[in-house]
């Protein structure tokens, strides 16, 4: 059989055993194994080992446990509470403003994580509550956040485009340099859209009665409450973009300050802590193995 | 049955173990990072071991924890098709789909005992300017893959279990004590 008719009959069959409900790790390094086996005999299986001790070595991927560490750290740190605070505070007489808030917050979040879950439950646990209670359109309060997490992937640090620079090859200062555009304009959309909407239909993000709106010195104070996410985001992006440190050591950095800030605000705790870690390796295990049996599949596609 | 319950309760338990142990790795890995940064730019010394030390411990890290995600069914899948079968269906497809399960597990735990077992005799060390003993990180690769396999057959106990009988190996009061 030909090359090209064995990889077409490879994506065929990878696409049938993902169907059928097979985690996704063993459909591809078991049809790796399948393929590589009917490709070239049983030398295939040293494939596997090679493999596994090539990625033991890769330390880039060493940043995944890291970020993850990071992300469910700061899920739990108690900077959700400060940034909708802020955000309360300075977008809450807008029409919309609650949710324009939320969108700028899933920004500043994603700029310190690299997955999009981070967003989602940091601004959806303090932010959504608030907006249903304000008598906010129940579609666009949750639309905005899931939206906002969205740009998490997109907006450097960006786990998927560690795992991406990795398998091919590319640069991961470059892939976090072109995420940083489209993110922001993403989210400048994800305003507009908001804005618009709230003016044509005030009904749908009623602006905060005028009792409940602060005046400018409130408004100044509580920027206090970017300062730990701004020396984050430095913290990370910074050091990679200006060659401190390499990706891994900024993930590093950045765990060690979610940490402190964790800390700062007195939410480390023996049981947080224990639910942050093992939620950690079951993430970073359920990402590497499918890295692991991409591995296995990708020399025998190659054929 | 009760020995097959028993063995069901048994892998479970060792892989919690397991993991909830080789997960407390990523705090020396973040510990070890941020000490080599520290060093670098605050008294001018990189160490020649903080990078590669923290790579074993997280090759370490997540071939041990394969098992333990298995037990918590958190490996993803594609379940557009799967979700919406009947329990005993999920069960007999699971029976012939897992078969590349247990073929890629056991090339791991076989394999991987070859190559460990000749880094072992040979005390391997690694070319880098520490030389550290790399055999006990080759040694986790059999040793995750034969957790994985353990934890994996469980599940294929299950799904027999299911398939015959309809119902889950296990009784709520054991689930219950095998998650506490």
């Amino acid at each position: 059989m030909s090359i090209e008719a064995l990889a077409v009959l490879m994506f065929v069959s990878m696409m049938f055993m993902l169907a059928t409900g097979l985690p996704i790790a063993f459909v591809l390094g078991g049809l790796g194994l399948f393929f590589g086996f009917f490709a070239w005999g049983s030398n295939c299986v040293h494939v596997l080992i090679a493999h596994a001790s090539d990625l033991m070595r890769a330390n880039l991927l060493l940043a995944c446990p890291l970020f993850i560490f990071m992300a469910y750290t700061l899920e739990r740190s108690g900077i959700a509470e400060d940034l909708y605070d802020m955000m309360y505070r300075w977008m809450g007489s807008l029409r919309g403003g609650l949710a324009i808030g939320t969108v700028v917050g899933c920004t500043i979040v994603a700029a310190m994580s690299g997955i999009s879950t981070t967003g989602v439950l940091m601004m959806g646990i303090v932010g959504l509550p608030s907006m249903l209670r304000r008598k906010y359109d129940k579609k666009l309060a949750m639309g905005c956040i899931m939206a906002g997490g969205a740009l998490g992937p997109l907006i450097p640090p960006s786990l998927i485009m560690i795992i991406y620079s990795l398998i091919a090859g590319q640069s991961v200062g470059k892939l976090f340099l072109g995420g940083v555009f489209p993110g922001l304009l993403l989210s400048a959309l994800f305003i507009f859209y908001i804005v618009t909407r709230c003016y044509l239909n005030p009904n749908l993000g009623p602006p905060l009665p005028p009792e409940e709106r602060v005046g400018w010195w409130e408004k100044i104070i509580i920027l206090k409450n970017i300062i730990i996410p701004f020396l984050l985001v430095l913290g990370v992006l910074g050091s990679i973009s200006f060659g401190v440190a390499t990706p891994t050591e900024a993930a590093a950095i950045g765990a060690f300050g979610a940490v402190l800030s964790a800390g700062l605000h007195r939410k480390l705790n023996w049981s947080i802590m224990r639910e942050v870690i093992f939620k950690t390796i079951r993430t970073v295990c359920m990402v590497m193995w499918i890295i692991f049996g991409a591995g296995v599949s990708r020399p025998s596609s190659k054929g | 049955m009760s020995s097959l319950r028993k063995y069901v309760l048994f892998v479970s338990d060792l892989n919690d173990k397991v993991g909830r142990i080789a997960s407390f790795l990523v705090i020396g890995m973040i510990g070890f990072l941020v000490f080599e940064v520290f060093m670098r730019y605050l008294f001018d010394s990189p160490t020649v071991w903080a990078h590669e030390l923290s790579a074993m411990l997280y090759g370490a890290y997540f071939l041990l924890g394969g098992g333990y995600t298995l037990k918590w069914n958190e490996h993803i899948r594609v379940d557009i098709i799967y979700d919406i079968l009947p329990i005993r269906a999920k069960a007999i497809l699971d029976l012939v789909t897992w078969l590349f399960f247990y073929a890629f597990c056991a090339v791991l735990v076989i394999e991987g005992a070859q190559y460990a077992w000749i880094s072992v005799r040979g005390m391997e060390r690694s070319n880098s300017m520490w030389e550290p003993f790399i055999w006990p990180s080759k040694i986790c690769i059999p040793l995750g893959g034969l957790l994985m396999l353990l934890q994996g057959f469980t599940k294929t106990l299950n799904d027999v279990a299911i398939a015959l009988t309809g119902r889950d190996l296990l009784s709520q009061e054991d689930k219950r004590s095998a998650s506490a």
